[in-house]
């Protein structure tokens, strides 16, 4: 089946529709209590304990240039699978898996992938009539970013965070 | 030269016919994140995906809403097909080469930046745009 296309799960962020491939998402969460962010990483909000974990939450929409068109009591969060880096997009609607065949989908032209600073939109789908953008959420957040957020992680969880710094 | 022509702010400007492949009337266009302001996002084609390119940004002729008689110009150059974005779509004509002038200068931005040459005097000036000029900029970043 996989190869007659692709799971795609489709997040509404500030009013607008992005689809991302189903294997990037661990599991969805609907918004709860966080870990206030204590710090100004671009738009860190928080973090959520998963397991013996604490996931960062990154608001998608920040990240990606987006207005925020209101509160959304429905907003929930998206945890990447491990490979992508684990961290958690906060995003106000989620609908899917759709199955997406090949036909409706375009990778994103060469003229448009060479003007993107990350490969952050991969490719294109049609929903309906509509054009969605595919995003790669492994790219939302750079590589250097990631690993910061780590430490801040290890930080909060050695207790050498938000005021409890015992070194 | 065979040329259509159209209008951004006013003013009446130009693509060589054989450029060009099709117009069409405005419709949703998808905004991509990450691209450059000139790149107002993408539409389907036929299956293909297009990049649709703000010519009032690039040409630096100030923004203004789309209206009813706005026009997407789907436009191919060696091996890119984009859509161009103009106020209004005037008429398909001939410019005879014994009418193009070369642009007076060429100046680092703004519309003379793109300008291949002009015909015309007056009101009736019409802005031949280089069209390869006008992809390379956006790739430079707009």
């Amino acid at each position: 089946m996989e190869d007659e296309g692709v799971a795609v799960l489709f997040l509404e962020v500030a009013g607008r529709t992005f689809g991302v491939e189903s294997g990037q998402v661990e599991t969805l969460r609907r918004k709860e209590t966080v870990y206030p962010a204590q710090d100004g990483f671009p738009g860190l909000l928080g973090f959520l304990p998963m397991g013996e974990g604490l996931v960062p939450i990154i608001d998608l929409g920040a990240r990606l240039g987006l207005r925020q068109t209101g509160e959304n009591y429905r907003r929930l969060l998206v945890v990447t699978a491990p490979e992508t880096a684990e961290l958690a997009f906060l995003v106000d609607l989620v609908d899917g898996p759709t199955f997406v065949p090949w036909d409706r989908l375009s990778l994103l032209p060469e003229y448009l992938q060479g003007l993107q600073a990350r490969p952050l939109v991969w490719g294109m789908a049609w929903r309906g009539e509509v054009l969605v953008p595919l995003l790669d959420l492994g790219q939302v957040v750079p590589i250097e970013e990631a690993t910061a957020l780590q430490e801040i992680v290890r930080g909060l969880q050695g207790g050498r965070y938000g005021g409890n710094d015992t070194a | 030269m065979a040329v259509l022509t159209f209008v951004l702010a006013d003013e009446r400007y130009a693509l060589p016919l054989q450029e060009l492949r099709e117009v069409r009337r405005m419709g949703a266009i998808t905004p991509i994140p990450g691209l450059p302001a000139a790149i107002l996002g993408a539409i389907g084609r036929h299956g293909q995906v297009l990049p649709v390119l703000d010519l009032r940004r690039l040409l630096r002729l100030g923004e203004a809403a789309p209206t009813a008689a706005s026009r997407l110009l789907v436009v191919q150059h060696q091996g890119t097909t984009a859509a161009l974005l103009a106020d209004q779509v005037e008429d398909i004509a001939n410019l005879p080469s014994a009418t193009l002038r070369p642009a007076p200068s060429r100046p680092s931005e703004g519309a003379g930046a793109f300008l291949q040459a002009i015909a015309g005097e007056g009101e009736d000036t019409v802005r031949l745009l280089d069209l390869a000029r006008l992809l390379e900029a956006v790739r430079h970043g707009g």
